[in-house]
């Protein structure tokens, strides 16, 4: 390892502690990021990252520790650093976008470029323009759409040209490719390396370590709150990352067996056809799911992949559609037509569409089944109620300090097991899943397919949309290809170990 | 089994409303002793006056929990009134009864119609809905008040006491029960604090927020309706303008007691206790000895203190 000393380094934070009433997050963490480098940050789902950048970024004082940024040293005593004063820029984990302001406003907010008294809009829109077209999404995202107009995979890019705006020395991304797919992943990551050619110094932090190896220079892992490992990732295997991830040595294991799929009888679900032509148009969508099954849907950005889950789920009542359930026609005119039916969908952005974030953790559960729940006096049963809750808690190992904490404090990807635990307690018999492991950690994905494995050989079936080819290739035994609203493809892989890489998938997409 | 032993803090977390109440209490016996603010008789009067306000109030609170509001309640209270004395006149206690709250379920129910299938914004549906009611109240009465003789009646909605407690104060304790239990308790109440919490993720929940929505200010317009009657049988008789500076007083109630005026946080008891400070303050500045227009100032100043007290930080 390379000795590396203070003057290298554009940050230091060193003996980081952060306590959340009464809960130790952070101990003693030390991190540094050396000038012109991409520092990987991993770590479980609640070890402290984001709470970490927050602390860089003002947003959270530390309780004890000290920030050295350019060689000088941040005052303690100082409430808010002022991220701007030190040429830091940050895409949150949580979105920051202000819904009712365009892509263009968004992007230049709080640096709004003026021409006399009012702001120059014509420069925010060319340079907007500009900075999109670098991500290649100038063709994609208008910068006079609003912001509540673009699903979470644009508002995502939308988040990264901001910060870019913000022309930042430091740039430090939370979990930026949570929700994009391969293809805007990879055009972040030629802005990142063109970025670091410039000397300009990025924290990376994402939960998929084979990105992590191939654009970090090195990376750090935090471990319940402690800095575990840091080093250069060209001194470093992958093993060595995942053991001081879990803290133990992992094995291979051998969970998951892509049975063959009986077709004799009746399919589970059928959609005989499936259109919709508001929106992203999906021309006659027809697709059988079996007993057993997980469906794989890879696609690009606006392919209508969430279109199509919306519209089986009757979110989208604007469809024509026909759909049979274990060879009987069924309607679904609403959600809750899907609901008693047992399709149930888990949303592609947890915190628009999957919590409400002033409830506590077992309200959020509980919320899919208050009618079940209902004893004879018409009130809620709350002994039950804890009883499944703390069963759930247990089993999807969601990391919390009581079921009565407000969900808006867990860390993004426990929130997103959650999420995973209401939808499953409604005891769906198929279950539409979009981008169902965004922000989870490798060990908890793991744990959460297992459920999802052991929920369709039960009988039960599975759509699931994935941004990411690897999750798709390993769990389905059916994979679709939708292009343009229409399926393209399809590769069966029921009952194979293993008959596609994700370069022939990516081909296909 | 009733869990009533097992109310969490978390139902009751609003300690600042609390503490609030008691100390405007203490300060107004300490300054009105000589007064007479701590008799008996002058707090029943206090729970007697603030009994409209707080069953609006707690109408209001399931409203504003779902992430609407309701301004028609004021004018639904004359309407109400006036529809309840006409029947009473002209029929029997029953009908009347049940014509003065059918309006205004009625009355809400169009509200809902209009806010969730015809989409206009709560406050300017309901807004459209006051002028409408005040309209309809002061025709159908050509402006006069029409009397209540009925003594049956009177004792219900007004003067009736049990024992010595004003049966408006039962009224209060009755209407605040149901309610906190039914917001707190039922799975309608939880929808409705999901519904105003976050609807889209209510939405993808499968949670019917159209109808929830229907339904809370189906309950306003009951509680308007209630308040209505009690204002006829407080007053003997009713008149166009019975409830018409009420409706400010109700929301002013509702977010000093801790609701939320953006939906998904609120509690019913919150409302109640915010509509007895409104009163006890009515009532302290009266005994003060204060003109009417000094009343109305220090009254706005004290809400103003009040609901900084009372918005929570986060
Ligand atoms: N404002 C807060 N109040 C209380 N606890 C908090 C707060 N913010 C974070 N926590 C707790 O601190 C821990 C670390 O959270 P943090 O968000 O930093 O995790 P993370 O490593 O970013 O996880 P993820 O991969 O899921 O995003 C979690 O257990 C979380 O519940
Ligand atoms: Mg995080």
């Amino acid at each position: 390892m390379v000795n590396l000393n203070s003057n290298d380094f554009i940050i230091e934070m060193l003996k980081i502690n952060k306590t959340f009433i009464g809960v130790k997050v952070l101990s003693d963490v030390d991190l540094n990021l050396v000038k012109g480098e991409i520092h990987g940050l991993v770590g479980q789902n609640g070890a402290g990252k984001s709470t970490l950048i927050k602390i860089l970024n003002g947003v959270y004082t530390s309780d004890s520790g000290k920030i050295i940024i350019n060689g000088k040293l941040i005052d303690d005593n100082e409430n808010y650093l002022n991220p701007k004063q030190y040429a830091i820029s940050t895409v949150f984990q949580e979105f920051s976008l202000i819904p009712s302001l365009t892509v263009g406003e968004n992007v230049f907010l709080g640096i709004e470029p003026t021409k006399g008294f009012l702001t120059d809009d014509k420069y925010i829109e060319r340079e907007t323009k500009k900075i999109l077209n670098e991500l290649k999404m100038g063709e994609d995202i208008d910068p006079k759409e609003k912001i509540k107009n673009l699903g979470i995979s644009y508002c995502q890019i939308v988040e990264i040209a901001k910060s870019l705006a913000q022309k930042g020395e430091i740039l430090i991304f939370d979990e930026p490719t949570a929700a994009l797919s391969y293809k805007e992943t990879e055009l972040l990551f030629e802005v990142m390396k063109r970025l670091k050619n410039k000397g300009i110094s990025i924290i990376f932090i994402s939960h998929y370590l084979d990105d992590i190896f191939k654009i970090c220079d090195r990376v750090t892992v935090l471990r319940d709150g402690r800095n575990v490992f840091t080093d250069y990732v060209k001194n470093t295997k992958l093993n060595d990352v995942i053991k001081a991830l879990v803290g133990y040595n992992t094995y291979e294991n051998n969970y998951f067996k892509r049975k063959k799929i009986d077709k004799s009888s009746n399919p589970l679900l059928e959609i005989k056809y499936l259109k919709n032509d508001t929106a992203n148009k999906l021309k006659d969508i027809k697709l059988n799911v079996y007993k057993g099954e997980i469906v794989g849907v890879a696609g690009l950005l606006g392919s209508g992949k969430t279109e199509m889950l919306n519209s089986i789920y009757g979110f989208d009542k604007k469809c024509d559609k026909l759909l049979k359930l274990d060879g009987k026609k069924i309607k679904i005119n609403s959600i809750s037509d899907a609901r008693k039916n047992g399709i149930a969908l888990i949303p592609e952005d947890r915190k628009k569409q999957g919590l409400i974030l002033n409830f506590s953790i077992r309200d959020n559960i509980l919320l899919s089944i208050l009618d079940k729940l209902m004893n004879f006096l018409f009130f809620i049963n709350d002994t039950n109620g804890n009883k499944i809750v703390n069963n759930l808690v247990q089993k999807l190992k969601i990391k919390l300090e009581n079921i009565d904490q407000k969900i808006k404090y867990l860390s993004g990807g426990n929130q997103q097991k959650v999420i995973i635990a209401k939808t499953i307690i409604t005891n769906p018999r198929v279950l539409l899943l979009d981008d169902p492991t965004t922000g989870i950690d490798i060990k908890s994905k793991e744990d959460i397919f297992k459920i999802i494995y052991d929920f369709t050989q039960a009988g039960n079936g599975v759509i699931l949309v994935s941004s990411e080819l690897s999750e798709l290739i390993k769990y389905c035994t059916r994979i679709l290809i939708l292009k343009q609203g229409s399926i393209k493809n399809e590769i069966d892989c029921s009952g194979i170990e293993k008959n596609i890489n994700e370069e022939e998938l990516l081909e296909l997409i | 089994m009733l869990n009533i032993n097992k109310f969490k803090l978390r139902d009751y977390s609003n300690f600042v409303i609390y503490i609030m109440f008691i100390l405007l209490l203490l300060l107004f016996s300490v300054l009105l002793f000589d007064k007479g603010f701590l008799t008996v008789n002058n707090l029943m009067n206090i729970a007697k006056q603030s009994a409209t306000i707080s069953i609006m109030a707690i109408g209001m609170t399931f409203v504003l929990c779902s992430g609407e509001i309701d301004l028609s309640i004021g004018s639904n209270v004359s309407l109400s009134a006036l529809i309840t004395t006409v029947l009473l006149r002209d029929y029997n206690i029953y009908i009347a009864i049940l014509g003065g709250i059918s309006i205004g379920a009625l009355v809400g129910f169009i509200n809902g119609l209009l806010v969730t299938k015809v989409k206009i914004p709560s406050f300017l549906a309901t807004l459209g809905m006051m002028s409408i009611l005040l309209g309809i109240s002061r025709w159908i009465s050509g402006l006069k008040s029409i009397p209540v003789t009925n003594k049956v009646y009177n004792f219900i909605f007004g003067i009736g006491r049990i024992g010595n407690i004003s049966i408006l104060l039962i009224w209060t304790i009755v209407a605040l029960i149901i309610g906190q239990l039914v917001l707190k308790k039922t799975p309608f109440g939880r929808k409705v604090l999901a519904t105003g919490g976050n609807k889209l993720a209510a939405i993808y929940t499968g949670i019917k927020v159209d109808r929830i929505k229907i339904e809370t200010l189906m309950i306003s317009g009951i509680t308007a309706s209630l308040a209505g009657m009690i204002y006829a049988g407080r007053l003997q008789g009713a008149r166009y303008t019975l409830g018409g500076a009420d409706l400010l007083t109700v929301i002013a109630a509702t977010i000093i007691g801790g609701t939320s005026l953006f939906g998904g946080e609120g509690t019913v008891i919150g409302s109640v206790i915010g509509a007895f400070i409104l009163g006890m303050v009515n009532n302290g500045l009266i005994l003060l000895g204060l003109s009417i227009d000094q009343q109305i100032i220090a009254r706005g100043f004290i809400i103003i203190l009040a609901v900084s007290f009372s918005i929570s930080e986060d």
